[in-house]
């Protein structure tokens, strides 16, 4: 189809879908203005009533990170804490609170009922006037809806919701936990080696100007990627604001990203990993922290994505 | 101001008419003229025939609301002046927009030689109609107005991850929709 037709068949519909297009913003559920007094007490709860901008855990934005702390245990990634007035940022994140902890949303998985296991509960969206003085935020966040379990992950770590038309939001406990070793994300949580079934790639400049310059990478590398995973699971965890910077470099997104690595798995969802020059991988549902793998491993891998 | 106010003065044949839409929504013509033409100058060229246009198309018009009315025309002359000077070649975030749908949209033959535009329209129109409000926004945020991805998840309170997947299925189905009706082959 020649996309001057397209273009010019678009510029002839009915104006009102035009109207509806330029007056719709995404109205936040149970909008109500919240007392600072009961928000006090809110933000106090160990459980984490934070609101945060997720794509910009780390430079990308300009949120406030309380900063990972590194013991002997791994990579102590804190619970968010900033403050409520950022409402600017609220409107940004999509997330919810259960048994404590804090769900980001990670991705969305077009018919993806397959994921979806057991009921647990139902989020009931932002927090409002009527929340307790004693800061009960259970369930609280900025979406609303009944969630589920995801088959065969663990709760604590990944839960969804499911939507009418088939789509379902993963969401991933990505604050308040420790890591040590790459395995533990990429493994134990993720189960990436026994369940990707293709690998796709692209560029970071494709992926930051939306160009969907995606390519997929073929069975004949699959030692490559089996090498890369092994390095990967091996690799300690460690801030991704500590990968060097030089000169005058001052964000390690612009200045180090090199590519964007898409693990399709078996149920439907998609792994999507950073890879940051020096060697730096970083899980995109989780920014704040990054393995580094030998050069050898990743420069054999990112030499293939350049061809 | 209000809209009818605006008209009435064009209506009256008054200049103020055009002074008063640029005053009210002048941004907004500029930045769909941008986001087609990349280029201030090309931009003010259209912006200002857009004006003409409406000056001569009002009356008899009674655009009510008016400024979805000469969003179109300020569009329609953007994509007239972007295809005539190949401004495809300057790298704009419509261009940028149209390599998606091209990509989903071609790949089969279209029955150009037969496709009347109104036939299209009307198809595209019914496919927005079987649209989720909020997909229908995320749609024409994109390929009508030429949004970025960061614009569009800003209104509608998504990440920018999710709206690039919405639009992959909306475009998908566009597809199939468009195949289905014959209109893609």
């Amino acid at each position: 189809m020649n996309m001057e037709v397209f273009s010019h068949a678009m510029g002839e519909i009915d104006s009102a879908y035009i109207q509806e297009a330029m007056v719709y913003r995404r109205e936040r559920k149970g909008k109500t203005r919240v007392k600072w007094g009961v928000l006090a007490a809110c933000v106090c709860l160990a459980a984490t009533a934070a609101f945060s901008w997720r794509q910009s855990v780390g430079p990308e934005g300009d949120s406030p990170v309380e900063a990972v702390v590194m013991t002997e245990e791994g990579a102590v990634i804190p619970p968010l804490s900033v403050s409520l007035s950022s409402r600017a940022q609220t409107d940004m994140l999509a997330f919810f609170i259960y048994q404590g902890r804090t769900y980001t949303q990670y991705e969305w998985i077009e018919d993806g009922g397959a994921v979806v296991g057991e009921w647990l509960g139902r989020a009931t969206g932002l927090i409002d006037e009527w929340t307790p003085r004693d800061g009960y935020v259970e369930l609280a966040g900025s979406v609303s809806g009944d969630f589920y379990a995801v088959n065969g992950y663990d709760p604590s770590f990944m839960l969804c919701m499911q939507y009418e038309d088939g789509q379902v939001s993963t969401y991933i406990c990505n604050r308040g936990i420790t890591l040590q070793y790459g395995r533990e994300l990429y493994e134990d949580r993720l189960h990436l080696s026994e369940n990707w079934v293709a690998v796709e790639y692209e560029s970071r400049e494709s992926w930051y100007n939306s160009r969907g310059e995606v390519y997929a990478l073929g069975e004949e590398d699959t030692e490559l990627l089996g090498d890369f995973i092994r390095v990967l699971n091996t690799g300690v965890f460690m801030p991704t604001s500590e990968i060097p910077l030089e000169g005058e470099e001052t964000s390690v997104y612009d200045a180090k990203e090199m590519y964007h690595l898409y693990f399709r798995l078996k149920n439907g969802m998609t792994a999507e990993l950073r890879l940051f020059e020096g060697g730096y991988v970083a899980f995109e549902g989780i920014l704040d922290v990054c393995v580094q793998v030998p050069r050898e491993e990743f420069d054999a891998l990112t030499a293939r994505l350049a061809r | 101001m209000e809209d009818e106010q605006i008209v009435q003065l064009f209506f009256s044949r008054a200049e103020q008419a055009i002074q008063e839409l640029d005053r009210k929504y002048g941004t907004v013509f500029y930045a769909i003229a941008h986001r087609v033409l990349n280029n201030r100058q090309d931009e003010e060229e259209c912006v200002n025939d857009a004006y003409l246009g409406v000056w001569n198309a009002i009356p008899p018009a009674r655009p009510n609301p008016l400024l979805p009315y000469v969003c179109k025309i300020v569009r329609n002359l953007s994509l007239k002046a972007y295809y005539r000077t190949r401004a495809a070649k300057r790298q704009s975030e419509y261009s940028v927009a149209i390599q998606e749908v091209e990509h989903c949209l071609t790949g089969g033959d279209s029955a150009e030689g037969e496709l009347d535009a109104r036939e299209l329209t009307g198809a595209i129109e019914s496919f927005l109609d079987t649209l989720n409000r909020e997909n229908r926004v995320i749609f024409l945020r994109r390929y009508w107005f030429s949004d970025s991805y960061r614009e569009i998840a800003a209104r509608m309170g998504m990440t920018e991850k999710t709206v690039s997947v919405r639009l992959t299925r909306i475009r998908r189905r566009m597809k199939q929709y468009l195949e289905e009706r014959g209109l893609l082959r």
